[in-house]
């Protein structure tokens, strides 16, 4: 019978599920309580390592991670790696926007020869 | 535990060699599916990532505008139905067809309170005029204030939307589970939308502490 | 023949049973259909455009209604065209064939894709007649948020249309990793499949991004999300990013699945083993990668820092690498080949040939100094038509009529091919290398109007779209001619070596009477009896 269909699948206890459960509820709890404290800069970090903790607890143990093959492993992580990707090279330009290399500010005294047709009051007006 | 012979008997498609493979496609075809949702929210992360970084005092003025205890009871909804959707699936793979039952109506109800709550919260945003910047009335702190509520709204929205469409899915499964269709041998539907609501799970727990804790 | 009655075009008849399949042979011929009527559509907005360049000044179109052609020339194109055009017919076709499935893992979900593409299609097409959109295929905030053209509509069918190449991603993922036959190892897998798993991947990892791009464009100029706009503290910049984020890997999903067709071409056409088997395969994963890391070169010039430039332009190089790789094996592969120059060979030298002119001219184009003056002229309208017409659409004719035989069971005339490739090949160089010499003399893109001294230019590149347009007219009329009065196709009319060339011609229902069993490489010509 088992050899037909799904019952050789590995079938987690249910400690496993409600000890994740506990857990989230504890985190969720945990950080609200921190989120009443000022801890200035780390605000964000702290926030984020808590929600990181509660979503890797979800993608363990709820969805099954931890019994998973690798290649599915591969492919959530590749796709987190993607998304920072993203986010790093993102900021690469935001973060640097108003800088300019001071070699071309100053020696060469680069100013644009572009001119607004209308000097004065055209630009900042209609939009 | 109940024999499987009262159940309704799968049928294992054509062009597969047998239930294990598919069921394997199926589950990866689900992750895929579940990486391409991922990138689909990521830009969303992104924007708020910029604009919280140009923009740190008012989106800490914004959050002001929020219940964290709203959100944070929202909170323990959408992980507490997690739960139940875990267990649907699990009473699921050991024939426990009436506690399948029971559990998805669970996930059900807590899914059905959170968007109850999101109403209660969006109305309220709508009174004081906090709406996306063509409908914004508010009177803001900050002239980027319409920003924060754009996302928050745009964020907040397809999430609502991810939540939606996984009562309609709950619901066929309910429908399914009643017709007695899913057993210890066959339960890939369950295991299906159970990744999902995990997911529409997870991207919540990023959302709470991004919109409502902005300490 | 007995199989006569079997085959996956007869076997069931009617239309109904044609709307309803979840066979992927007959979905890729729908797919074939749909997206040949986008080429024509596309091809004939871009005709009327050279056709307004004929001469400087207004000759039949005003300005917005030029405006209006170039944005649905390229939308047409790219979004309807150019995604779906090898993946979803080829790809769809021959993937499951290829490594011995007898359909893709999720068949009605195939079918999904294809009813999501035409319902995508009918809202791009509506936007024609509501306004149509003057922005450019790319929508760029703040004009596209301000234009009082359908704009909504149009990126709505896009939306839609991502939708469509995701499930299909998703779809050969699967098929790819969970329905290979008994002894396909992955190494053992043609390089047309190789090639569908990395754009597959792009799409699945890519296209999202598109949506939500879109989605908030709509969201925008609807209700208003604020990010893209400056009045509020916005970043129109921003819009650019997101947009090429997927955009730029998108022009992967265009040249991967066309490469992996040049691989397939070169060895049976030489009859001998690719050059580097797995430097080609892994080649294409170390794009699909590399495609991530380079979107920035699409914002030189629209106010990105000039680090991120920097960054973005030295990333940009490296894409030249694994591009170099494969087209170094193909040629190696031809060495001491008996090499047949039958109508696909030939589309295949012209791929070679053009697709290294617009991958140059792509290392012109990400070097900063150089893409300051280039940039929006004709130079970066002729490589981008290098690499997608010249790579991506040759590819594809390539293995339309590589692959036409085992898909119809029909010959086509040789003779008439040969001219026709002849006069493509021709044509496309008389209309874009043209561009290339506008472009480096100034002439910007996108004008319908232009000074005196680019006339004759312009002129001969406009003539060069009607022999081009000859030549896909000769097509047509071999191809339709091949279908009604063609002679019948043998199974192996080129000898290939991989699996779809040992089932029968055409295939039957489920692609195989036998499940194949896979004992060697996809192309070890030269072993006697070496596959299945
Ligand atoms: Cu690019």
């Amino acid at each position: 019978m088992s050899q037909q269909g799904q019952h050789s699948h590995f079938i987690v206890p249910v400690k496993y599920y409600l000890r994740t459960f506990i857990a989230l509820l504890f985190l969720t709890v945990l950080t609200v309580v921190i989120a009443q404290f000022n801890f200035g800069a780390l605000n964000l970090p702290i926030a984020m390592l808590v929600a990181l903790v509660k979503a890797s607890l979800v993608l363990m143990i709820f969805m099954g991670m931890r019994w998973e093959k690798g290649f599915t492993f591969v492919l959530f992580i590749s796709s987190i790696l993607f998304f920072g990707i993203f986010i790093a090279l993102i900021f690469a330009d935001i973060d640097t926007r108003k800088q300019t290399d001071p070699l071309e500010a100053k020696p060469f005294g680069l100013v644009s020869p572009v001119r607004p047709i209308s000097s004065g009051n055209g630009a900042s007006e209609h939009h | 535990m109940s024999s499987s012979t009262e159940f309704v008997k799968h049928e294992v498609a054509h062009h597969f060699v047998d239930a294990e493979q598919e069921f394997d496609s199926a589950k990866l075809g689900m992750w895929t599916f579940l990486v391409q949702e991922l990138l689909f929210f990521s830009a969303l992360f992104v924007a708020y990532a910029i604009f919280r970084f140009l923009y740190p005092e008012m989106f800490f003025e914004a959050h002001k505008h929020l219940s964290w205890v709203m959100g944070g009871i929202n909170t323990l909804f959408l992980i507490t139905s997690s739960f139940t959707m875990v267990m649907a699936v699990r009473c699921a793979q050991t024939n426990q067809n009436r506690l399948t039952i029971i559990n998805l109506i669970l996930t059900l109800i807590f899914a059905c309170m959170f968007l109850v709550i999101k109403y209660f919260e969006y109305s309220e945003k709508f009174h004081h005029g906090l709406l996306p910047p063509a409908l914004f009335t508010g009177e803001g702190v900050a002239p980027q204030l319409p920003i924060f509520f754009g996302l928050y709204f745009a964020m907040t929205g397809l999430h609502g939307l991810h939540v939606l469409i996984g009562i309609g899915l709950i619901l066929w499964l309910i429908f399914r589970s009643v017709r007695r269709e899913f057993h210890a041998d066959y339960y890939t539907p369950l295991e299906m939308v159970g990744l999902y609501w995990h997911f529409v799970d997870l991207v919540w727990i990023f959302l709470f502490p991004l919109f409502y804790l902005i300490g | 023949m007995s199989n006569e009655h079997g085959n996956y075009l007869t076997n069931p008849k009617g239309i109904w049973s044609w709307l309803t399949t979840v066979d992927h042979k007959r979905i890729g011929l729908m797919y074939l259909l749909f997206v040949a009527i986008s080429f024509a559509l596309g091809g004939i907005f871009a005709m009327l455009l050279r056709l307004e360049l004929f001469f400087p000044g207004q000759q039949f179109f005003t300005a917005k209604e030029y405006n209006q052609l170039f944005t649905l020339h390229g939308a047409v194109m790219v979004f309807l065209f150019i995604i779906p055009s090898i993946p979803a017919t080829l790809g769809n076709f021959f993937l499951p064939i290829m490594i011995g499935a007898k359909d893709v893992a999720f068949p009605k979900l195939n079918l999904a894709s294809l009813y999501i593409y035409v319902f995508g299609a009918i809202f791009c097409l509506a936007s024609i007649f509501l306004g149509a959109v003057d922005t450019g295929w790319t929508f760029y905030t703040p004009y596209s948020t301000t234009t009082d053209t359908s704009v909504v509509t149009m990126t709505m069918g896009a939306f839609i249309l991502g939708f469509s190449s995701i499930l299909t991603g998703v779809n050969f993922i699967v098929t790819i990793h969970k329905m290979r036959t008994k002894g396909m190892g992955w190494f053992r897998m043609p390089l047309f499949v190789w090639s569908l798993y990395a754009t597959a991947v792009i799409q699945v990892l890519a296209t999202p991004v598109l949506g939500i791009t879109l989605f908030l464009l709509i969201l925008e100029t609807t209700v208003g999300v604020g990010i893209f706009d400056p009045v509020l503290g916005g970043d129109p910049v921003l819009f650019q990013h997101f947009f090429w984020f997927y955009s730029h890997p998108a022009v992967y999903i265009m040249i991967l699945p066309a490469m992996g067709i040049m691989s397939e071409l070169v060895t049976t056409f030489c009859k001998r083993n690719i050059f580097g088997y797995r430097f080609v395969a892994y080649s294409s994963i170390a794009i699909a990668i590399i495609a991530f890391l380079v979107w920035g070169h699409h914002l030189f010039v629209s106010g990105q820092s000039d680090y991120a430039a920097m960054i973005f332009s030295l990333l940009t190089f490296l894409v030249g690498i694994p591009s170099g790789i494969k087209v170094f094996n193909w040629m190696a592969t031809m060495y001491q080949g008996s090499i047949e120059l039958k109508t696909p060979f030939l589309y295949f030298l012209s791929f070679i040939f053009l697709f290294s002119i617009g991958g140059f001219t792509g290392i012109m184009l990400a070097s900063l100094s150089l893409d300051v003056y280039f940039h929006d002229t004709y130079f970066v309208v002729a490589h981008f038509h290098y690499v997608m017409m010249g790579g991506t659409v040759i590819a594809f004719l390539g293995g339309l009529h590589y692959w036409w035989p085992k898909m119809f069971g029909k010959m086509y005339s040789e003779f008439w091919a040969r001219i026709a490739c002849l006069f493509i090949f021709v044509g496309f160089n008389m209309v874009f290398f043209t561009q290339f010499l506008l472009g480096a003399k100034g002439m910007p893109r996108r004008y319908y109007n232009y000074l005196d001294q680019f006339q004759p230019l312009h002129a001969f590149s406009t003539v060069g779209t009607w022999v081009l347009g000859a030549g896909f007219f000769i097509m047509l009329f071999y191809m339709l001619h091949s279908l009604f009065r063609g002679q019948r196709a043998p199974q192996n009319p080129w000898g290939g070596l991989t699996l779809e060339w040992q089932t029968s011609t055409p295939p039957s229902v489920h692609n195989f009477d036998e499940t194949p069993i896979v004992t060697g490489g996809p192309y070890d010509y030269g072993k006697e009896d070496a596959h299945v």
